[in-house]
């Protein structure tokens, strides 16, 4: 799993987690509105599939590298949503929310069989 | 799709108030959603009908479909694949077009107002119990343990038992449909 905070509003600063770093619960005073990583992730050859995943409300949306995988319209409840890269090869990723009333709870880009 | 009417969960949340007053205006929606895509100079758009949130992937790919663009599902059937563009004006036009949809077919307010602790509460009920059971039932492990209710009311309903369990692309749209992660009724 890789996973990284790029931004978190409302506080005007930018942290980054190192891949496995542990992540603070969200609370209503942290909200977040992007979460990527430009480091490319290679999957094992017996985890193939490379993904990108949120648990946001609002609109969110996924990236790796320069392909859009998804967006969706989340709402006011926070969903989990989850984009295969369809590669071993994540070039960088990146999920983040568009207009009003988002937040993302956690986003991460990781390998599954 | 979002579906309705799970065990359990047959009543709605009681009204909050303050709920329309906390919702986002068509206006400050669409202020925002031309800023967030980059357009300077929105063009003047008007509001076809209210959707629902289960209308919102469906409706947007026709309507970007109907423009031109091959938008797609995505794996779960709920969201959108648009497709990729990196030449800066093709990526304009692109964004222009998203723009337009989402200002013609907007999703009701009730949607995008603030969930109520109410409803909340009520969330956390059916996450922690009927969704749970569900996803159980389905095959899946639940390993983490449900935070408590006022953690979860305090963090808006961040947590999730989908969190923990790992899907495939072909299960992903039939798991979502068997076991939706928010019931219908909480929107009610």
């Amino acid at each position: 799993m890789n996973k990284a905070k790029k931004s978190i509003l409302g506080v005007g600063v930018a942290v980054s987690l190192a891949a496995g770093a542990l992540f603070a619960a969200p609370s209503a005073a942290m909200a977040a509105s992007e979460f990527g990583s430009d480091t490319p992730i290679t999957c094992p050859t017996n985890r193939p599939a490379g993904y990108v995943e949120s648990i946001a409300k609002g609109r969110v949306n996924h990236r790796a590298g320069v392909t859009t995988l998804g967006s969706w319209n989340n709402g006011s409840a926070y969903v989990r949503r989850t984009s295969w890269v369809g590669s071993r090869n994540i070039p960088g990723w990146r999920t983040w929310i568009t207009g009003t009333g988002g937040d993302i709870s956690n986003g991460y880009a990781g390998c599954s069989s | 799709m979002l579906s309705a009417g799970l065990a359990g969960c047959t009543t709605a949340a009681p009204p909050d108030n303050d709920a329309a007053e906390k919702a986002p205006s068509f206006e400050a929606e669409a202020a925002a959603l031309a800023e967030s895509l980059g357009i300077e100079s929105p063009p003047d758009v008007k509001q076809v009908r209210t959707i629902s949130l289960a209308e919102w992937g469906p409706t947007m790919i026709q309507c970007l479909n109907g423009s031109g663009w091959n938008a797609t599902a995505t794996d779960d059937g709920q969201g959108i694949v648009y497709p990729t563009v990196t030449e800066p004006g093709r990526t304009e036009s692109l964004n222009i077009a998203i723009y337009t949809c989402e200002v013609q077919y907007p999703v009701e307010r009730k949607y995008v107002t603030p969930l109520s602790d109410a409803q909340l509460e009520k969330l956390y009920v059916y996450r922690s119990t009927d969704l749970i059971n569900c996803l159980e039932a389905e095959g899946y492990d639940i390993e983490a343990d449900a935070p408590s209710m006022s953690v979860f009311v305090e963090s808006e309903g961040a947590w999730s038992p989908y969190e923990g369990i790992t899907l495939s692309p072909d299960a992903v749209a039939e798991i979502n449909e068997a076991c939706p992660q928010i019931p219908e009724n909480i929107w009610n």
